[in-house]
Order: structure tokens, then C-alpha cells, then sequence
């Protein structure tokens, strides 16, 4: 009994992975049609295989440990992004949650909290300028992301009745959140971009003056663990986006078919837009999203109350 | 040098000066007006929360039908987990009068209180001797409300 639950959560985990090795390859390959040239295109047939090679190249570099770092707090960093972004793939309903929560929304929003730790302390101890100012415009920004997330979703809850994200689907059986919600639906699309630090949103990694954000120190296998944990936590932001607003019907291929289409937008932002500066990113979270998330908080508490369509447990 | 050549004629603006320069952006208008895309996104809106309202109200009766079906399901519950509980106390007074055959003065299934009453065995002392693993489950079985 016991190995089979261990081989449970690797047939939960396996396919994340998967999504994310090929996320890698779908993106370099979009960006590269978008900028006119062939994206990866040599290792296996039309480049397939090439995040296979990447990570088995990442993972049998030496990874390098700066003389000047707090050794521990520089070991543990990519673990606990790691483990934090696998962790918040616990309660996801995907045809069946791995952890059956009723406060699922909690807990997720608890972890992802969680998970700026986990810069943070990579950013501190790789004891590197661009390393520490990088960690600290990710996590000002992650958190002030996460204030607008919190309170879209406090309204979400407020129309659905339940922290259960399985409660979300049943809500959404005749119709989806996204259409009463849109204008929170398009606040928390464009906050989870800005959650997981994303570009137009990646301030974190200006080349032209971080070299590479927080992660700079970090090479081979603990820079493959962030990499990893970078693109785990977009791919569960859109679950998330679509759990809460697209109505997934416990069907793999819906879900998926609908965390394809916000991957790809993800991916088309990326290759279009040029970066906010960091005034702008700021006054979009606390001066634009944080008053408007309020303002529709309240309407969405009392729209339900006022219509007697208030959500049941079912 | 040559100079002040006949029909020299100095380039100078027009009489009354040049027009004025267009300069502000003209774009040709594209689309529906500003007040119809708010009236559509409001329509969507009302149309999403009339949805949204009609289903939750449609959930809130499913869920006081569930709970009127376990509420009407509970007496059956507890007879069969009294029927449940009483052949297990047998099956222990049996083994009890296995296992203490030859003491003397030994009663079975004697009542540890003074009076009459009955005590509903707890999930303890009735599951004593099964599998350890059902005296858990029924104890620490699983708590579906958290």
C-alpha cells in the first residue's frame, strides 16, 4: 500500500514535469516564429527533445558555489521553490484533487505566499548586489500582486459560497465566472502575469541591470530547480484562472485544452510587449486593481445577498 | 562673387502666411462606440449573474434535499450501527467466556457500574479484538467537514 501512494504522487508530479519541459519548448519555439527565425529545431525531430537535453545538461554541470555565500540558505532556496510550487498542485482538481481540501483557496493562497520565501532567501544569501536587488523587486512585486489576487478571489468565494475549488466547477455548470466577472477576470489574469513574474511584469531579471534577478548566482542543478519551479507555478496559475473562471469540468482534456490557451497568451505576451517600468507596475497593483477588486468585493458580497443566490454546498 | 542676379526671386511664404499644419492624429473611426461596448460589457455581466443565481439557487436545493435524505436516512443509520455494535459485544462476551473458563467466581460480560443502565460499549472496548486497523478507522476515521 505504501509504494502505491509513493507511485501516486509521482503520477501526479510526472505530468507536471512533463508540462512544464515542453511549456519550455513550446515557448522558444513561438518566440522564435514570432521573431522570424526557427526555434529549437536540432536535438530529436523538430527539436522535441531539446528540454530533455537541457535538463540533463543542467543537471550534470557542476553546480557553483560562491565562496561568499550562506552555504545553507543558498542549498535550500531552489529546494523550497521547488517543493512550494508541487505542493500547490496538491488541491487542484484536475478530474480529481490529489488532497480532497474545503479550503482549497486557503491553502493556495497560503502557499504561494509561502513561495516568496524561497527568492528571497536566494536572493540574500547568493551575497551578490544583483542577486539581493533582484530578490527584493520580486518579492515587493510578488506581494503586491498577491494583495489584488486575494481580494478577486475573496469575491469569487463571495458568488460561489465555498472555499472548495471543486464547489467552483459545480457553480460554473450553466455558465462561467468569467462572464459576471470579467473585469476580475482580467485583473487576475494580468496579476497572475505579474505574480509569477512574468514578462511585461519580469522586472526581477532586467538583463540591462540585474543580469539575471535573483537566481544570478545559481547554476546547473539549483538553477534547473528554479527554472522548474518558475514554470510550474504559470502553469498553475492558469489552472487556477480556469478552475476559478473558465469552469473546468473535471474533464483532462477541457482543462487542459483551456491552461493551453492562457499558456499560449502568456507566451504571446512575452513576445510582444516590452517591460513596465517599476512605478508603473507598482501604481497598476496598489492605485488600479487594489481600489477597482475593492469596489467589485463589495458588489459581489451583496449582489447574492440582494438575489437570493447565495451558493450551496453543492 | 556673383552677385544680384536679374530674376532673383527670394524664397518667401505665400501671402498670408502658410496654412495651418495638420498635425493632430485622424484616424478613421473603428468599431462600435465607447457607451455600446460598456452597454455589452454590462448586458454580459447581468446575463453572467442572472446565470450565476439561477444555479446557485439550484444548489442550495440540492443540498437541502442531501441533507433531508440523510436526516430521513438516520434512524436506518443508527439501528444498523446498533445491530453492528451488539453482535460484536456478543462475538467479545463469547471469547471473554473462552478465555476466563477456568477462574472462579468470574461472571461474564459483568457490568463494571453499579446500576442497570446500559452503557453503549465505547469504539475501544468494542473493537478490542479486531484488527487494530478498524478500532483506528473508527476512531480517528476520516473527518469529512475539515
Amino acid at each position: 500500500m505504501f509504494y502505491l501512494s509513493v507511485l501516486h504522487a509521482f503520477l501526479y508530479f510526472i505530468p507536471v514535469l512533463l508540462a512544464v519541459a515542453f511549456l519550455t519548448l513550446t515557448e522558444r519555439k513561438i518566440i522564435g516564429y514570432v521573431q522570424l527565425r526557427k526555434g529549437p529545431n536540432v536535438v530529436g525531430p523538430y527539436g522535441l527533445l531539446q528540454p530533455i537535453a537541457d535538463g540533463v545538461k543542467l543537471f550534470i554541470k557542476e553546480p557553483i558555489k560562491p565562496a561568499s555565500s550562506n552555504p545553507w540558505v543558498f542549498f535550500f532556496a531552489p529546494m523550497l521553490a521547488l517543493i512550494l510550487a508541487f505542493l500547490l498542485w496538491m488541491p487542484v482538481p484536475i478530474m480529481d484533487a490529489f488532497i480532497e481540501l474545503n479550503f482549497a483557496v486557503l491553502f493556495v493562497l497560503a502557499i504561494s505566499s509561502l513561495s516568496v520565501y524561497s527568492i528571497m532567501a536566494s536572493g540574500w544569501s547568493s551575497n551578490s548586489k544583483y542577486a539581493l536587488l533582484g530578490a527584493l523587486r520580486a518579492v515587493a512585486q510578488m506581494v503586491s500582486y498577491e494583495v489584488s489576487l486575494g481580494l478577486i478571489i475573496l469575491s469569487l468565494v463571495c458568488l460561489v459560497g465555498g472555499f472548495n475549488l471543486s464547489q467552483f466547477s459545480c457553480a460554473q455548470e450553466d455558465t462561467v465566472l468569467l462572464l459576471s466577472c470579467w473585469p476580475l477576470g482580467i485583473m487576475w489574469f494580468v496579476s497572475t502575469v505579474a505574480e509569477t513574474n512574468r514578462s511585461p511584469f519580469d522586472l526581477t531579471e532586467g538583463e540591462s541591470e540585474l543580469v539575471s534577478g535573483f537566481n544570478v548566482e545559481y547554476s546547473g542543478g539549483p538553477f534547473a530547480l528554479f527554472f522548474l519551479a518558475e514554470y510550474a507555478n504559470i502553469l498553475f496559475m492558469n489552472a487556477l484562472s480556469v478552475v476559478l473562471f473558465l469552469s473546468a469540468h473535471f474533464t483532462l482534456l477541457d482543462m487542459s485544452f483551456k491552461v493551453g490557451i492562457l499558456a499560449g497568451l502568456y507566451v504571446w505576451f512575452r513576445a510582444s510587449y516590452p517591460r513596465f517600468r517599476y512605478d508603473q507596475l507598482m501604481h497598476l497593483a496598489w492605485k488600479s486593481f487594489l481600489p477597482m477588486s475593492l469596489g467589485l468585493l463589495m458588489l459581489n458580497f451583496s449582489l447574492p445577498l440582494i438575489f437570493s443566490g447565495v451558493g450551496g454546498n453543492m | 562673387m556673383a552677385t544680384g542676379a536679374a530674376g532673383h526671386k527670394q524664397d518667401l511664404p505665400p501671402k498670408g502666411g502658410y496654412g495651418p499644419i495638420e498635425y493632430a492624429r485622424r484616424l478613421p473611426r473603428r468599431g462600435p462606440s465607447g457607451y455600446a461596448l460598456f452597454a455589452l460589457g454590462i448586458g454580459v455581466a447581468i446575463y453572467g449573474y442572472a446565470k450565476l443565481f439561477a444555479t446557485n439557487r439550484r444548489r442550495r436545493e440540492d443540498w437541502a434535499e442531501e441533507i433531508e435524505v440523510q436526516v430521513s436516512l438516520l434512524p436506518l443509520h443508527k439501528a444498523e450501527q446498533d445491530r453492528l455494535i451488539l453482535r460484536q459485544y456478543r462475538a467479545n462476551l463469547e471469547e471473554e467466556a473462552k478465555i476466563m473458563e477456568g477462574v472462579e467466581g468470574w461472571v461474564v460480560g459483568e457490568s463494571v457500574y453499579q446500576n442497570e443502565k446500559w452503557h453503549t460499549p465505547p469504539p475501544v472496548e468494542i473493537l478490542n479484538l479486531r484488527p487494530h486497523e478498524d478500532m483506528v478507522r473508527k476512531v480517528y476515521g476520516y473527518n469529512y467537514n475539515i
